[in-house]
């Protein structure tokens, strides 16, 4: 595989901008994304208290990608990625475990309501 | 407990007594959203909190730091009512961002099969072919082809989102509201709480016989639409507050029939697990080409240093036997 079908097939990708920056500050660009994972994502790294700003935009309402930007005090803003990622993974975790036990429960009281009505 | 903690702390210090009653604000305006009578037109007013301000830093003395565990604490899921093509559920102690992300990927991401493409060789019934062609793709279609009316078709069926088309779409709809809370400030009684009970939905206020006197009462929160209509008594309009429970999320999911309601809800929760962690595994791939850089730097060097050692040897090897032939 050539780096260009690589470059094609990579949905993230980092902003390259002036040399002022440090690496505690990053524009992200997450091909195939909207509100969905943005404003998620967004949300659980403001929760993070080493971030400064956390922010993301659609560009073009055509084009199917997120500009998504972090500022950080004194971390690389790679890693609150990967927090924020991991953060948001071990939530919906706990958000499906507690769903289908949830469901399972409610599956079980119907089931002996309906044979307390049969009998 | 943290609440109160802060509360216990700063009420000792008399000087202080304006933030304790700055804390207790900030405590109702974290739990619920207020619906104002000024905001006509509009449910919330601009200077309420409507959304999420509930970051590190944002609140002093409160510790807003993401914690898995104090999400798990708070978290809960009840079921109201399952059949195999309605849900309603209540999602409590989450974020509208978080709720909002299930809700979407429910309309446009979990994955189905629907036609796309359509093969007539002979269409002579009165629907037109572009017209049956689309309307086949937004199965369930049912057709009474009468005499002599005949339809020959071949389908193709393919696996897509409900982003690239709507047809896709598992679910009729999946939206979700905030539980309504109604408190009622002042004892209500006689024509007046008659009044206030008409103002509502049927079976949220009710009358209770309280010293021979009839008084409303809140029964059913839950029952209310959210209609405004009390805001314009104006005897009755400060003897209520409207507001919205934040983190109370009533999911209601309704599926087109495909798959049934509590597995399109665990998809849904699937995707977004699976977005995360693409995104995951390409931050890791990132840093590994920095170190594929590296290692290939490395290796060439190695191999360097080993051939050049080897020529070395080889050198030497050669010298001794020259040397050994003299």
């Amino acid at each position: 595989m050539t780096d260009e079908q690589d470059q094609k097939k990579r949905r993230l990708e980092v902003i390259e901008t002036g040399t002022e920056e440090n690496e505690n500050c990053r524009t992200f660009v997450m091909h195939g994304e909207d509100h969905t994972l943005g404003n998620s994502l967004r949300y659980l790294i403001m929760k993070n208290p080493q971030v400064q700003f956390c922010g993301y935009s659609i560009p073009h309402p055509s084009e199917n990608q997120i500009n998504f930007r972090i500022q950080t005090y004194n971390t690389p803003a790679t890693k609150v990625l990967k927090k924020g990622l991991k953060d948001l993974n071990i939530m919906c975790q706990h958000v499906l475990k507690t769903f289908e036990s949830s469901v399972a429960e409610y599956k079980g009281r119907k089931f002996e309501k309906g044979m307390e009505d049969k009998s | 407990m943290e609440d109160k903690f802060y509360l216990e702390k700063t009420a000792d210090d008399a000087d202080e007594e304006d933030e304790v009653k700055f804390a207790g604000d900030i405590s109702l305006k974290k739990a619920s959203i207020k619906c104002s009578s000024l905001a006509y037109g509009h449910f919330y007013s601009s200077n309420d909190l409507v959304h999420s301000s509930d970051f590190p830093g944002q609140y002093q003395g409160y510790d807003d730091t993401w914690s898995q565990q104090k999400f798990e604490e708070n978290f809960r899921i009840d079921i109201i009512r399952m059949t195999d093509d309605e849900l309603e559920f209540d999602m409590v102690g989450v974020d509208a961002a978080i709720a909002n992300a299930f809700r979407r990927i429910l309309l446009s991401e979990v994955p189905t099969m629907a036609i796309e493409k359509v093969f007539i060789y002979n269409n002579t019934s009165i629907i037109q072919d572009e017209v049956l062609a689309h309307r086949l793709g937004l199965i369930p279609i049912k057709a009474d082809p009468s005499l002599k009316k005949e339809i020959d078709i071949k389908l193709h069926c393919v696996k897509g989102i409900g982003r690239d088309h709507a047809k896709f779409s598992p679910v009729a709809t999946a939206s979700y509201r905030l539980l309504p809370e109604i408190t009622i400030l002042r004892p209500v009684t006689g024509e007046m709480a008659e009044r206030l009970q008409k103002c509502f939905s049927p079976g949220v206020i009710e009358l209770e016989n309280v010293n021979g006197k009839k008084q409303a009462v809140v029964k059913h929160a839950r029952k209310d639409t959210c209609s405004r209509e009390v805001f314009r008594h104006d005897d009755l309009k400060d003897l209520v507050k409207l507001s919205r429970i934040r983190d109370h999320f009533i999911f209601s999911v309704e599926s087109t029939g495909i798959l049934q309601t509590d597995v399109l809800v665990s998809e849904a929760i699937k995707v977004l697990m699976g977005k995360c962690r693409t995104f995951l595994s390409e931050l890791i791939t990132m840093g590994d080409i920095k170190l594929d850089l590296f290692v290939t730097f490395l290796m060439v060097f190695l191999w360097f240093i080993f051939r050049m050692k080897a020529y070395l040897i080889k050198i030497h090897v050669h010298v001794y036997r020259n040397h050994k032939k003299e």
